[in-house]
Order: C-alpha cells, then sequence, then structure tokens
C-alpha cells in the first residue's frame, strides 16, 4: 500500500518538506482554494502538481471534490454545478490523478462535538458523543420537530446533559458542531445551519440516494472517459443528524451504490474509523467483499462506546480489526497485480492523529496533527511490513513455522 | 517484550514521562550524565554529537547527589507516579570514572565510586546499568541533511585517527580543562586488560545488588577513534565480553544500528545469538546505511535493517527485556527528537500489534 499524507495546500502548517520526511510518497489534496463547487482549471490542477511533485511526491488522490448542496437536493443550479463537478473531473483525468474521494452527507459532513478529548495519557483526541450531540440539536438549535428523531429515554438524558453544561461548554458545543472542521465543506452559523437543514426537510432516504444514483450517472461516464475512478467517502458518523437521512453508512449502502453502476469507475473509499462507528458494520467482511472496488483506504479507528458514541482511538487499538482490514487489502493488491500488472496500489493515509504534547505547540488542526499522524503512519507501516514478511516466510519454511510454534 | 523510551538528563520532568505514555511507551531508560553541559557545538535538542574533531560537553555534574539511593529514588518515584517504570539508567559520567578508563592514579578511588553507584541503583530498585567501556566514546561523527526529505541525521565519513584525544578528556567530554598534552595510544589487548579488571570487580558487586550491568558496543564500531583502541566493533567481541565473566549480572545493551554498521558479520546472526542466550538486557533500535567508516543513521522504516526481521528473532527467542528507540533523523519542525521518537515506537508497536494478531489467529 502506498503511505500518503493528507496536504491542505499551501496554506496547511505542515510542509510538503516535512511530509517527504513522514516517508508519506503520496499526497492527498484538493484545489483547497477552490472549494464551493466552481470548476478546477485544468492549469490550476497542474500547478498543484508540478508542487507536489518538485517534492519528490505524487499526487495519488483528489479528496474531494465537494458535493455541492444543490445536486444533492437536486434543486436549485443543480445542473451547472454537476456540469463543473464534470469539468473538475476531465481537469484532473488531464493531469493524470487517477482517485477522486468525495461524499454525499447532506449538509453536514464530518461531525464531532468534542475536539479536545483529554485521553488518559494526556493527549487529544476527537469525540462523537450522542448525548451532547442531542442536547445541542434539541436544546440549543431547537430544531423545529427535533423530538420526533430521538427517543424518550435519549431526551430526557440529553436535557440532563444540557442543563448541567456550562455556558461556555454549550457554545464550545455548538462551535464543534458547526464551525467547520478542517476540510469540511461549509461551516456555519446557527441560522444559516437551520436554514440548510430546512432546505432538506422532506428528503427521505430514497430520495437522497436516487439522486446520489442520478448524478453517478452523469459523472461516472466522465471519470470513465479520463481514466478515473471514484471512491465515495461513507458517512461520518454513520447515521441520520438533525433528522436528514444518510445513504453511504453500512455495508447495504455500499453495496447498493457499487450496484447501480458495476463499473470500475464507481467505487469506494473504505474509510475503517466511519464505517467503524457502527457495531454492525462488520469491517473485516466489508473489506473482503468490496476488496475491488476499494480504492483508497483511511486507516483511522474508532472506540465505540455503550450508548452509541465514540472517540477516535489510537490506529490500531479500535473497536475494529484494521489489521485484518489491512492484510485484506494487501491480498487484494497482490490479486490486482497478479491481474494486470500496474495499478495495483491501494492508497492510504492515517487520519485524525492525536494531538500529543509537542504538537499542542505547534497549532495545529483537529485531527491533523503532526507528530500524532506520523506515529499513526508509522504504526500502520509497521503492520504493513509486518504482514509482507510474514506472509513471504510462512510460504517458505515450514520448519521455521515449526519452530515459532513450539515457543509459542 | 517491552516498549521504552530513552530520555536525556535535560528531559527528565513529567512533560516527557507524559509524552512517552502518549507515544506508547511503559518503561523508561534515563541518562543521569548531561552530556550538553558547556558543549557549545553541541545544542540539546538532539543526540550529543560535538561534531567531527570536537567533544560533546563537560563531565562531572554541579548535582554531585544524582547517584545517591535518595535521588535515584526521587526519580525512580516521579516516574512511577507518571505510570511508568524505571528499566534502566545508562552511562555513567567520565568524571566519575576516567581512570578506570585510562588507568588512571585515582583508580581503585574511581572503582569504589562505580561499586557504591551500582550498590545504590540496586537500593532504589533500578534494575539495569548501561555503560560503554570506550576512551575515546562515541566521537568522530558529522551531521547534515542526508535524511528522507532533507531531514538532518548523523553519521560517519571516514576514520578520525588523525586527531588523538587531548589529556583531560575521555569518552568524549572533558573532565580537566587544564590538561595539556594528548592521551598516549595503547593496544588492543591492553584495553581488553582493563576491561577484565573493571568487569571482574563490578560483578560481583552488580550481582549482590541484583543489577544488571549492560554493556554498549563501540559506536561509531570502528577498530580505533582517534589513535585508541575500541573494545567491541565487531559483533562476536560481545561473545568473548560475556564469557569474560559468566553471569545473569554481565549483559548487553546492544545497539541494533551500532551492529549493523559493523564491517563484519550478520545483525540478525548477533541479535539471534546474543538474545538466544539471554544476555541482552535492552536493545537500541535504530537503522543505518552503510557501514564504517561511511554511514549514515536513517528512520527507521527505512535502510539497511529488516526490522521486522530483528523483531521477529527477538519473540522467537523469548525476549523479555526493554526496546528503546535510538537516535533519530530531525524531521524539520519544533519538535524533531519527539517526532523521531513517536514514529520509532509507533512502528515497534505496529509490528508487535501484528504479532500479536498471528497469535491470535493460531
Amino acid at each position: 500500500m502506498r503511505g500518503t499524507w493528507r496536504w491542505f495546500g499551501p496554506r496547511d502548517t505542515i510542509s510538503l518538506e516535512q511530509i517527504k520526511q513522514t516517508g508519506a510518497t503520496g499526497i492527498v489534496t484538493a484545489l483547497h482554494h477552490l472549494y464551493h463547487g466552481e470548476p478546477w482549471p485544468v492549469e490550476e490542477v497542474l500547478k498543484c502538481k508540478a508542487e507536489i511533485e518538485a517534492h519528490d511526491l505524487v499526487w495519488s488522490v483528489v479528496e474531494s471534490i465537494p458535493v455541492h448542496n444543490s445536486i444533492k437536493l437536486r434543486s436549485g443550479p443543480y445542473k451547472q454545478y454537476i456540469e463543473w463537478w464534470k469539468e473538475s473531473l476531465r481537469a484532473i483525468g488531464k493531469a493524470g490523478i487517477e482517485i477522486v474521494c468525495y461524499n454525499f452527507m447532506p449538509a453536514v459532513d464530518w461531525t464531532r462535538t468534542d475536539l479536545m478529548r483529554r485521553l488518559p495519557t494526556g493527549g487529544y483526541a476527537l469525540r462523537f458523543d450522542v448525548l451532547d450531540f442531542a442536547a445541542y440539536d434539541l436544546f440549543i438549535l431547537k430544531r423545529d420537530g427535533a423530538e420526533a428523531d430521538y427517543s424518550d429515554d435519549r431526551i430526557v438524558s440529553a436535557r440532563k446533559r444540557f442543563d448541567h453544561m456550562m455556558p461556555d461548554r454549550r457554545n464550545r458545543l455548538e462551535q464543534s458542531i458547526i464551525a467547520g472542521l478542517p476540510a469540511a465543506e461549509a461551516a456555519y452559523d446557527r441560522k444559516t445551519l437551520a436554514h440548510a437543514l430546512s432546505e432538506y426537510k422532506t428528503m427521505t432516504a430514497a430520495d437522497l440516494r436516487a439522486h446520489l444514483i442520478t448524478f453517478l450517472a452523469e459523472v461516472v461516464p466522465v471519470a470513465e472517459e479520463n481514466g478515473i475512478r471514484l471512491a465515495i467517502h461513507p458517512d461520518d458518523p454513520p447515521w441520520p443528524l438533525f433528522g436528514l437521512p444518510r445513504i453511504v453508512s453500512t455495508a447495504d449502502d455500499a453495496e447498493a451504490i457499487l450496484n447501480a453502476y458495476n463499473t470500475t469507475a464507481n467505487g469506494l473509499t473504505f474509510c475503517v474509523g466511519s464505517y467503524g462507528a457502527r457495531a454492525d458494520n462488520d469491517l473485516l467482511s466489508m473489506a473482503e467483499k468490496f476488496a475491488s472496488r476499494i480504492y483508497f483506504a483511511h486507516l483511522r479507528q474508532v472506540k465505540r462506546e455503550d450508548d452509541g458514541s465514540f472517540y477516535e482511538a489510537e490506529h490500531l487499538e479500535g473497536s475494529s480489526d484494521i489489521i485484518g482490514v489491512i492484510r485484506a487489502l494487501l491480498r487484494e493488491e497482490q490479486r490486482r497485480y497478479r491481474k494486470d500488472g500496474n495499478s495495483h496500489e491501494i492508497p492510504m493515509r492515517p487520519d485524525h492523529g492525536h494531538l500529543l504534547l509537542p504538537d499542542s505547540n505547534q497549532n495545529e488542526s483537529p485531527g491533523y496533527s503532526l507528530i500524532g499522524r506520523f506515529k499513526g503512519l508509522a504504526e500502520l507501516r509497521g503492520v504493513i511490513r509486518g504482514l509482507e514478511y510474514t506472509e513471504q516466510h510462512a510460504q517458505e519454511t515450514p520448519l521455521a513455522k515449526g519452530f515459532s510454534g513450539q515457543l509459542n | 517484550m517491552k516498549v521504552g523510551l530513552g530520555l536525556y538528563r535535560h528531559m527528565l520532568s513529567r512533560d516527557y514521562y507524559d509524552f512517552a505514555r502518549q507515544a506508547g511507551c511503559t518503561h523508561l531508560g534515563i541518562h543521569l550524565v548531561d552530556y550538553f553541559r558547556q558543549g557549545a557545538a553541541n545544542p540539546n535538542n538532539n543526540q550529543p554529537t560535538g561534531g567531527k574533531f570536537g567533544y560533546w560537553g563537560v563531565a562531572g555534574d554541579p548535582n554531585d547527589k544524582i547517584w545517591t539511593v535518595e535521588e535515584l529514588q526521587r526519580i525512580r518515584r516521579e516516574i512511577e507516579e507518571a505510570g511508568l517504570v524505571l528499566e534502566a539508567v545508562e552511562n555513567l559520567d567520565p568524571a566519575i570514572w576516567y581512570d578506570i578508563l585510562l588507568d588512571g592514579p585515582r583508580r581503585s578511588e574511581q572503582m569504589e565510586r562505580v561499586k557504591a553507584i551500582v550498590r545504590n541503583m540496586g537500593e532504589a530498585g533500578i534494575p539495569t546499568l548501561g555503560y560503554n567501556f570506550s576512551i575515546a566514546g562515541v566521537c568522530g561523527r558529522v551531521s547534515g541533511p542526508w535524511g528522507r526529505g532533507g531531514a538532518v541525521t548523523v553519521g560517519m565519513d571516514g576514520p578520525v585517527d588523525d586527531m588523538p584525544i587531548a589529556n583531560g578528556t575521555a569518552w568524549n567530554m572533558v573532565y580537566d580543562e587544564y590538561s595539556a598534552g594528548h592521551v598516549p595510544s595503547i593496544s588492543h589487548e591492553e584495553l581488553w586488560r582493563r576491561f577484565e579488571g573493571f568487569l571482574g570487580e563490578i560483578v560481583p558487586v552488580a550481582e549482590q545488588a541484583g543489577v544488571r550491568m549492560a554493556a554498549h558496543p563501540d559506536d561509531p564500531p570502528m577498530p580505533t577513534m582517534r589513535q585508541q583502541p575500541r573494545l567491541v566493533y565487531q559483533p562476536h567481541m560481545y561473545q568473548r565480553l560475556i564469557d569474560l565473566v559468566p553471569s545473569k549480572s554481565n549483559a548487553l545493551e546492544l545497539c541494533v544500528g551500532t551492529v549493523a554498521e559493523m564491517s563484519e558479520g550478520s545483525v540478525y546472526d548477533a541479535v539471534d545469538q546474543y538474545s538466544r542466550q539471554g544476555k541482552i538486557a535492552y536493545i537500541h533500535l535504530r537503522n543505518v546505511v552503510g557501514k564504517v567508516p561511511y554511514y549514515r543513521e536513517t528512520f527507521i522504516d527505512e535502510g539497511d535493517v529488516d526490522m521486522v526481521r530483528i523483531l521477529s528473532i527477538l519473540r522467537s527467542n523469548g525476549f523479555q527485556g526493554m526496546v528503546i528507540p535510538d537516535h533519530t533523523p530531525q524531521m524539520t519542525c519544533s519538535a524533531p527528537w519527539h517526532a523521531g521518537m513517536a514514529h520509532t515506537i509507533g512502528f515497534i508497536h505496529g509490528v508487535s500489534a501484528m504479532f500479536r494478531e498471528q497469535d491470535a489467529r493460531k
């Protein structure tokens, strides 16, 4: 697997030089300065690519071309935005970049309630707390009809949580939820959020899925023509927020999307942390099942809690079988290699590293620490190297295998 | 296998202990010698080098009490309060034992001091004392932006025998600034004679104190540096050291990077040979490209050494000791030491997690 690193462009506090030093060989980025649905000019894409290559790195994945809300709503100027999306695809194809990650979350994308959750070791992690979220939705945002989306028990517990929250905590909660995390496609205040949500008011999951499928009908052929594989990122968290449907949350969702256009250009970003936030997603069987259509992997993990909350754990210590997933992806790479001898690599990146002590002096964006992610990348590389080593040696010497078995 | 972190003297504080836990360590190896003191060409945000022909800092701690039972216990307690285990103290101050290395007039007095330190460590419950029986010490190395992505790293650019050691200097630190002249050269056999005398006296004391003496190989592992012989500069020389005084207290602080730099033998065979005998007290893990007298230190996941193979050998041989990161290249950031350590520890954890998963599948 190619180790990659997300870079937010020239304004990122982490430089391409530093990324080169991490040992990542691929860059995951977007034209972050053109990020609201407008088309990406090919010159801009080439300029960014040249900057990356000047550091002896490759631009492995575009993450993401944002999908404008009008496309998800299929209303207003959506046709224009789809044309622009296709135009961006063509520019990316001209630059020779083959993988494009995107998502289809309505109104709000990745969401957390706490950006500085202190860990027992003194580091900080991102966390999503279902009660804090409900408290915000019900008692701070006071969304119309919110009560219908929660059980009575949860409303009572959320009320209690809200009543015990100091005003500064309420402010921080609101900032965390709506002010826009790094790479979020939109930032809101309370009024603009309420407006954005109201636009989706009558939309069902079936409607949203239909809008995604019709969107794919338009963009998949363009991707195909331009040698691009699309890789849809799952919802994060993978369940409805603010009463809005989410449709890229489960194995069934992924299967429906792949089957809608059963072609190479229509594939998945396998985000272990996002899918893994649901206990009913079996990540290993999903990785095995969808392997041939997985083009990009986010190898972070979450630790699920009993009430559905989760926090972002160490890369190797969450609730999912991440080592099994990595093994499945390595085997898929071998399969692709045997099949056609090239384009077999699956770029992977560490994601949302913890904020470690020395990171906190460096003013990093939540989840995008330098040292925490550097450590995450090394952990993943240790697993990958280890799996490669043992698979090689398992085949060659039955004697050595018996020997180590004895000692164990 | 225990995963630890090595901390320099100026890092013995809660911030660094917390960082060790955040990086995923359970154990610590600590330095009580301040290598950086008054060393002008020796900034303390990285390993000490002193440059190709210079020295580290000035030996002899103003706080001589650091080696008392009370101070050792205090440090151990602070480390335990931070949720870690103090596994080893690494290196003696050259000011304490220079005449043992040089066979000088204060040898027997200094021998008594070292014995007292070993007893103090035993009393303070610190199980390992790393040491490096070397006249020239870790010296003669250069640094530059030769690492991955231009990270500054350390290496060797040819022999440094042209430059003899000034009197008043031992182990690459200055213990007497007012000496004139140079330390006379001696033979390898004379060095081994001095070492045998030291080991024969110290091991029985260490046994009694419940402390393991853990010998670091010569870094860089050249036959001679600055006209002085080196003790352990090929992998097989560790066996001679072990066989001199057979005892659990006569053990090794095996540095994978240093062994890989040696001109003969194989680092895998060496790790196998010495871990099989149960002789490794703890391990420094570092990767490297090249061998003496031309090599460069690298990040753990690149370089000549297959670290998975090293860790696999240790696992097969049931190694229970501590593994700590050794030096790393310096990432261009405000905390290059932290970055390099977190990265090395992360890699070790990745490989270990994979081994655990394999065991669970059996």
